[in-house]
């Protein structure tokens, strides 16, 4: 007999282990899932150290933050109060005067005045946005590949999945769709029910949104915008301002498309702001993103407005990008200041932000939002 | 001469490539923010141990390549980067002789640049950091410089680009 090698001993001996553990499984379960209790709470442990570790340097870094303050400060009140053509003729003259001395500066400043120039542009205005959509695609392999253990993790978990776990999973799927049926049922006369008033009142019909299932494959890396990438873009029909939602509320809006992918800001971040009502009231009100996964705030909520905690927010489609009536997010808490004019209204959003791999992109028909009553017919018909 | 050039070509190529696969690779938590700048760290490297090939313009390239991958605004990771080259190249020679340690101080200060830069441009579009968490990068790019030089000069010998 051959002499195996190491290796494929080890293979042996694996596949061995594998297979004897798949048929004990009835009898020892432990031994293909991994006991819960087993789990080290190593996330604990290095949060905590973290945070040991942050409130220990936090003296340090007050100190460094103070003696960096006041010229960082001034060199962005200069450069942000200055106008741009002055900046650049500032550095043009600066390349012009230092050229002379060292060649290898001349090139380091005339690629960073380029660079600066793309920046400012950029920055104040939409010149470049065509070309960023374009130049997109370049950015898709890196985001397939970055997704690839996952999916190879997701693809895993379907395909070593034992007969016991997908015929439970089966069941338990088959009694969802029952009960899902069941208030559908309710439904489909609430329905009717609904478009009868409307025609009552004249007013427009609800149009049926349609949703085009997409995935998401990759996060914004600057921790500091909450900006997703989902695997649709131009080709799929994705076009800038679409609507992103999960199974459970709004998520965000596309900002940005390039051929296979496109970028969602989600709402949570801080640059991002909807228009939401009360869903018990009608009260209406706009959520903003603070920069954290986990909260929003509503704006301007003045003190005498009938808000509680438990409310739920839904968007309201008043500013034509979002579609009427999709869950946003749950009010947490409410904090009446009797020194302050508003009160401080915290939300939770509904979508699982950091959690949803499946997710839709919502087209509107006839636009964002259904058009509202036409003026000539403002009387109600008889029925 | 020629297979040399385009073998440093090929390998910084690859690094680089692969720091772009690294810096969009998604993180858990509190990841993002401690998430070492290897793009950065390459550039230093590469500088460092070829100046000659590793010039101002080709880093700006990868820079802008950065840039348009990380969905960031066009032109931060090229100028940030630039920048760097140009500290490096003035300072390479006195860079090679440093101990790794030395030289891990070195790169954090280096990093901290890049990320001053990146938060300026940031405060530009309107948004302003709270804290001086978006320093946190050059503490963890310079821990990892010790195992990115040994394990690149390793590579780097076995395919006997000097």
């Amino acid at each position: 007999m051959a002499k195996l090698s190491k290796g494929a001993v080890a293979a042996l001996i694996a596949a061995a282990v594998g297979a004897l553990c798949l048929l004990l499984e009835g009898s020892l379960p432990w031994l293909v899932k991994f006991p819960a209790a087993w789990v080290l709470p190593a996330t604990d442990w290095v949060g905590a150290a973290m945070e040991w570790f942050l409130a220990l340097i936090k003296p340090t870094a007050r100190g460094f933050s103070a003696l960096m303050f006041y010229p960082m400060e001034a060199a962005n009140y200069v450069l942000s109060t200055t106008p741009w053509p002055l900046v650049i003729c500032a550095t043009t003259a600066l390349a012009w005067t230092l050229g002379g001395v060292r060649m290898a500066l001349m090139a380091v400043v005339g690629l960073g005045f380029v660079a600066l120039l793309l920046i400012l542009l950029n920055t104040y205005t939409d010149y470049l946005t065509p070309l960023r959509s374009k130049l997109g695609v370049v950015a898709t392999p890196f985001y397939w590949l970055a997704d690839l253990p996952n999916r190879v993790v997701l693809w895993s978990q379907d395909a070593f999945v034992s007969r016991n776990d997908l015929q439970a999973e089966n069941a338990a799927l088959k009694e969802e769709l029952l009960i899902h049926k069941r208030k559908l049922q309710t439904m489909a006369a609430l329905a009717a029910e609904n478009v009868r008033l409307r025609q009552l009142l004249n007013s427009a019909e609800m149009i049926q949104d349609r949703v085009l299932v997409a995935e998401l494959i990759g996060v914004s890396p600057d921790p500091l915008s909450h900006i997703v990438i989902v695997n649709r873009g131009r080709e799929d029909g994705v076009y800038v301002g679409q609507p992103l939602l999960d199974a459970s509320g709004l998520m965000g809006q596309v900002v940005e498309v390039s051929a296979y992918t496109s970028r969602v800001m989600l709402i949570t971040d801080a640059s991002h702001a909807l228009p939401v009502q009360v869903n018990r009231n009608g009260v209406r009100a706009v959520a903003e993103g603070t920069g954290d996964l986990y909260s929003l705030n509503l704006r301007h909520v003045s003190a005498t407005v009938d808000i509680r905690q438990g409310d739920l927010l839904v968007s309201s489609g008043l500013g034509q990008r979002f579609p009427v009536g999709y869950p946003v997010a749950e009010v947490v808490s409410v904090i009446h200041d009797p020194g302050k004019p508003f009160v401080t209204v915290v939300a939770r959003p509904r979508a699982h932000m950091n959690r949803s791999r499946h997710v839709l992109l919502v087209f509107s028909e006839s636009g964002p939002l259904a058009p509202a009553a036409p003026a000539e017919t403002g009387v109600a018909k008889q029925p | 001469m020629i297979e040399a050039v385009w073998g440093n070509r090929w390998m910084m190529l690859a690094s680089v490539l692969l720091a772009l696969l690294l810096a969009v690779y998604p993180l858990p938590g509190v990841g993002p923010w401690m998430r070492p700048e290897f793009v950065v760290l390459l550039a230093i490297y590469w500088v460092m141990v070829l100046p000659q090939a590793a010039g101002p313009g080709l880093i700006w390239l990868v820079g802008l390549f950065q840039d348009v991958v990380e969905g960031a605004v066009l032109g931060q990771h090229a100028f940030a980067l630039v920048v760097i080259a140009y500290i490096c190249q003035l300072s390479y020679q006195r860079l090679r002789n440093y101990a790794l340690w030395q030289q891990a101080g070195l790169v954090f200060v280096l990093v901290g640049i890049h990320q001053l830069l990146g938060n300026w441009v940031y405060s530009l579009s309107g948004g302003t950091s709270k804290s001086l968490l978006f320093l946190l990068p050059a503490f963890t790019s310079a821990l990892c410089w010790p195992l990115l030089v040994v394990g690149m000069n390793r590579l780097r010998f076995h395919y006997r680009l000097l």
